[in-house]
């Protein structure tokens, strides 16, 4: 698609500009969101429009409608927005195993949504989990995760975004995704011979 | 783990990573030196490295230069825009090279759109004339709807503009007067270019700079009727996005009158093409669109002369005749435009006559008086259709159908006369500001705004629907079911007359409104709220879920996506829209209330400031809202489990009912209205339509003091269903 998220991503004023109107600034922040939901999805089926709708709608009320105007910046606003994001996933996905049974009809929107990124992470509640374990550890590299993965940003965002050069991003990438694939299947990683 | 090993780890692996495989493992072995603890675990995670999608964004499929599109290679994206995305390319079978545009893909998942697509193509496809650049080929490939015209080199004349700033350009001169006739020259060409478009039945729309390209002997060349209409295969379209660009949208399309859309539409964006080229300035400029349109509708440009004071008069007269603000007064036909262009270029009378002091006096009075405020609302609104879903669809006002049932099932509905009436009213007060007007029950159509829909069947009641209506929808369906007041489903109570000071409207949150001062109500005088029925309690899921039932209705969208079925019938219905709520106080033959309705409500006749009566939340556990605050900063907010925690049920803390019973006007949930937020903008442009107010707050939000009644306001237009608003009724 032209409108490609990262043309836009170099304005670093005021989220929220001065003399803008509410629902300019609403408008704007729903571009975002739906820029971000969007890009989760992985092919044109139609449905996708529908799921980067709902999960924008779950944004919308995880973000909070009062206190839009206190981001600070267009950068802010995206790292909050795909914090918002592994939370609106990983509490569905939760929310899905304790009731075991099909869910109610439209939820499938959700679901679908939640299955794309399931797709390429595997249980997100299992990845939840790892990722509050890797927390503990470092919790930079949960920051890493939630911006490359919930929140699709490219690796120059990432580097943007933590204030570190694109090179050490890209080694901590690849280090959180050895170490939460570790994490997620213990078998894939065979024992190393030897080890005690 | 401490810190020195895990930096280790981070390190070892970081180092063991950027060597080939095969010597990785004995370099931890080295590394690590017995240390056979440390070597398994960075083994591991170096092991663990693979190149599959774990994690990875999805690749975004997109059209790219070296992509191939049937017959067409890609080579080079040439521009974007609101309409598609243009590359030059190469077609295989005839060896040459032609422009692409190609349908933006979201676009491709609307029929409709797709239908438009094609066929506009295909009006644009027969036009030929050496000043349109020719359509060749209309196809799909893929997911990818595009069209093949021809590439014309040189560059679109906004990269002119642009170059003459420079003192560059194409057709640029040191000397002004060849200036002012070279743009006199590209104007004249681009009006026979239109007006052979136009005798073909195809209007442009989209007149622009960088809509014409200049060809490197300075001849324009129109093109992207991408958005025209082909009046012979009926209308299909309307224009751009608002947010595109407004500049050069005649006043026509700026206030979304389709029915005056025609050919003089191109005429008046030729004009301001004219003007910008005289006096390299657009004459409406804004820092927002709606800025921008809003001047289009109602400001007069600065005449060209004042801006450059050696712009020929006669010029001048052709720029003002072709930017007249009614069609009517503009050039009849584009070549009306070219034979005054070309009268001018040879130095001979033209026929348009500057406007006389009269006409100006005239022009002045009709655009500073046009009730613009509402028009520009109306623009706004659709501006945030048209956002949302990229385009505008045809936009009429739309025509109302009333659907009238009667809750007692043994009156014979077709001996009962009903009359309906509609009166226009005050968007946030909800007052009349207009004189009602009689409809026929079956339909009808009103122009643009907020409305009061009176449907009356004498003697087995009444019922009143509060409608905004908006542009861009064909068929509005409403359903009256008329309801005896001794018959009501809904426990109420009724509150009498009240004559409010208007200085005392809105009297929320940290700025109460004085004696004497004013508010957006005025500070003159009282308005009148007439006695009417308002519901004792919340709507509660139960009375909710027991309308569904009733009417057949569908279930509110947002319900599919929580556990709604864990709340009990008890609790204050939520995850409802606007619409949703209406057409559950409809059927109980109620309506929601306007915010001063429940002001009153809560305040009494007192309109005290803090409500004596109300919430006594003393007894509300804030630990729990405590807790959701912490909750939410740690990441774990589900906000419907937070209402279930939270709210309670519609009939408990009777002892903190206001003195005529009525239970939970300012906690429990926010309630919605049906009165619009009052927003400041710039220019005194007054009410966003898609702004509505919501009263009182929410345990589940508590954000702020939920003792003081607040309201707040959401845009409507993103049909948020929110698990901490609900609604009650009033009659």
């Amino acid at each position: 698609m032209q409108n490609e998220p990262n043309s836009a991503r170099d304005e670093a004023d005021t989220f929220a500009r001065a003399g803008e109107s509410k629902g300019d600034f609403f408008e704007r922040v729903y571009d975002e969101l739906h820029g971000l939901a969007s890009r989760q999805m992985r092919s044109q089926n139609p449905r996708h429009t529908l799921q980067a709708t709902a999960l924008v709608s779950e944004l919308f009320l995880k973000l909070g409608h009062h206190d839009l105007e206190k981001w600070q910046s267009r950068d802010h606003f995206i790292s909050m927005a795909a914090s918002a994001m592994r939370s609106i996933l990983v509490d569905h996905a939760r929310s899905k195993k304790r009731q075991k049974r099909t869910p109610l009809g439209g939820r499938i929107t959700l679901d679908e949504a939640a299955t794309e990124f399931e797709a390429r992470s595997g249980d997100l509640v299992a990845l939840d989990d790892a990722l509050v374990a890797l927390g503990g550890l470092e919790p930079g590299l949960v920051k890493l995760v939630e911006l490359r993965f919930f929140g699709s940003c490219s690796m120059e965002e990432c580097a943007r975004l933590s204030e570190k050069s694109l090179r050490s991003v890209h080694r901590d990438w690849r280090f959180a995704k050895n170490w939460l694939r570790k994490r997620l299947d213990p078998d894939s990683a065979k024992p190393a011979s030897g080890s005690a | 783990m401490n810190a020195d090993r895990w930096s280790r780890i981070r390190r070892l692996h970081a180092e063991a990573s950027e060597l080939p495989s095969a010597e990785r493992r004995a370099f931890l072995e080295t590394e690590c030196a017995g240390d056979q603890i440390l070597f398994a675990e960075v083994w591991e995670l170096v092991e663990a490295d693979s190149d599959d999608d774990f994690l990875e964004a999805p690749e975004v499929e997109h059209v790219a230069p070296g992509v191939i599109l049937g017959d067409f290679e890609l080579l080079e994206e040439l521009g974007s825009g609101g309409t598609g995305i243009v590359f030059r390319a190469r077609q295989k079978s005839l060896e040459r090279e032609v422009a692409i545009k190609i349908m933006p893909r979201h676009f491709a998942l609307n029929e409709r759109r797709v239908a438009r697509f094609v066929r506009e193509a295909k009006a644009a496809a027969k036009l030929k004339h050496p000043g349109i650049a020719p359509i060749f080929e209309v196809g799909l490939v893929g997911d990818n709807h595009f069209f093949a015209m021809e590439l014309v080199a040189g560059h679109d004349l906004a990269r002119e503009l642009e170059l003459q700033a420079e003192g560059r350009g194409l057709c640029a001169s040191k000397d002004s007067s060849v200036q002012f006739r070279e743009a006199a020259r590209i104007v004249m060409q681009v009006a026979e270019a239109l007006d052979f478009a136009h005798r073909a039945g195809v209007v442009h729309r989209d007149i622009k700079p960088n809509n014409i390209i200049l060809d490197p002997e300075g001849r324009p060349r129109l093109v992207d009727f991408g958005l025209a209409k082909d009046e012979s295969l009926g209308s299909i379209t309307v224009t751009d996005k608002v947010e595109g660009t407004p500049y050069y949208m005649s006043p026509e399309q700026a206030r979304l009158v389709e029915e005056q859309v025609d050919a003089r539409t191109d005429i008046y964006s030729l004009g301001v093409v004219l003007y910008e080229l005289l006096t390299r300035s657009r004459p409406f400029d804004g820092r927002t669109s709606q800025e921008v349109i809003s001047k289009i509708i109602r400001r007069e440009p600065k005449p060209v002369r004042s801006v450059v004071p050696g712009i020929p008069r006669d010029l001048a007269v052709i720029c003002t005749k072709a930017m007249e603000k009614r069609p009517g007064e503009r050039y009849a036909t584009a070549r009306a435009l070219r034979d005054d262009l070309t009268s001018f270029l040879a130095g001979e009378p033209i026929r348009a006559r500057p406007p006389g002091l009269m006409r100006k006096v005239s022009r002045f009075v009709t655009h500073h008086r046009v009730a613009a405020s509402f028009l520009l609302a109306a623009v706004l609104t659709v501006g945030g259709i048209s956002w949302a879903n990229g385009y505008r669809e045809r936009l009429t006002w739309p025509e109302l159908h009333v659907d009238v049932l009667f809750a007692d099932a043994r009156v014979d509905a077709g001996a009962v006369e009903v009359n309906v009436t509609a009166t226009p009213i005050h968007v946030f007060s909800g007052e009349a500001v207009g004189a009602p007007r009689e409809l026929t029950p079956s339909s009808f159509r009103l122009p643009p705004g907020a409305w009061r829909i009176d449907v009356s069947a004498g003697e087995y009641g009444s019922s009143v629907l509060i409608r905004n209506i908006e542009l861009g929808q064909s068929v509005m369906p409403l359903r009256a079911r008329i309801v005896r007041e001794e018959e009501l489903a809904i426990a109420s109570v009724r509150l009498e007359a009240y004559e409010l000071p208007r200085w005392g409207v809105g009297a929320v949150n940290l700025e109460p409104p004085k004696p004497g001062g004013r508010n957006f109500l005025g500070s003159e005088g009282t308005l009148a709220i007439p006695s009417f029925l308002v519901q004792t309690e919340e709507m509660s899921f139960g009375l909710f879920r027991r309308y569904l039932k009733e009417s057949g209705d569908p279930e509110p969208e947002a319900w599919s996506s929580y556990e709604v079925d864990r709340a009990g019938d008890d609790l204050p219905v939520v995850l409802v829209t606007r619409r949703e709520a209406r057409a559950c106080a409809e059927w109980f033959g109620m309506r929601l209330p306007f915010e001063v309705e429940l002001e009153y409500a809560s305040r009494g006749p007192q309109w005290s400031r803090t409500p004596v009566w109300g919430e006594d939340l003393s007894s509300v556990d804030l630990a729990n809202t405590q807790k959701f605050e912490d909750a939410k900063s740690g990441g774990v907010y589900a906000p419907f489990g937070t209402y279930l925690m939270n709210v309670e049920p519609t009939d408990t803390r009777p002892e903190a009912a206001t003195p005529t019973g009525l239970l939970h006007v300012l906690g429990n949930v926010e309630e919605m209205t049906e009165s619009q937020a009052p927003d400041p903008r710039p220019e005194g442009m007054g009410f966003t339509l898609a702004n509505y107010v919501s009263y009182g707050g929410s345990f589940s939000v508590a954000r702020f003091h939920p003792l003081l009644p607040f309201i707040s306001s959401t845009p409507d237009r993103l049909h948020l269903a929110a698990a901490f608003r609900g609604f009650r009724c009033v009659k």
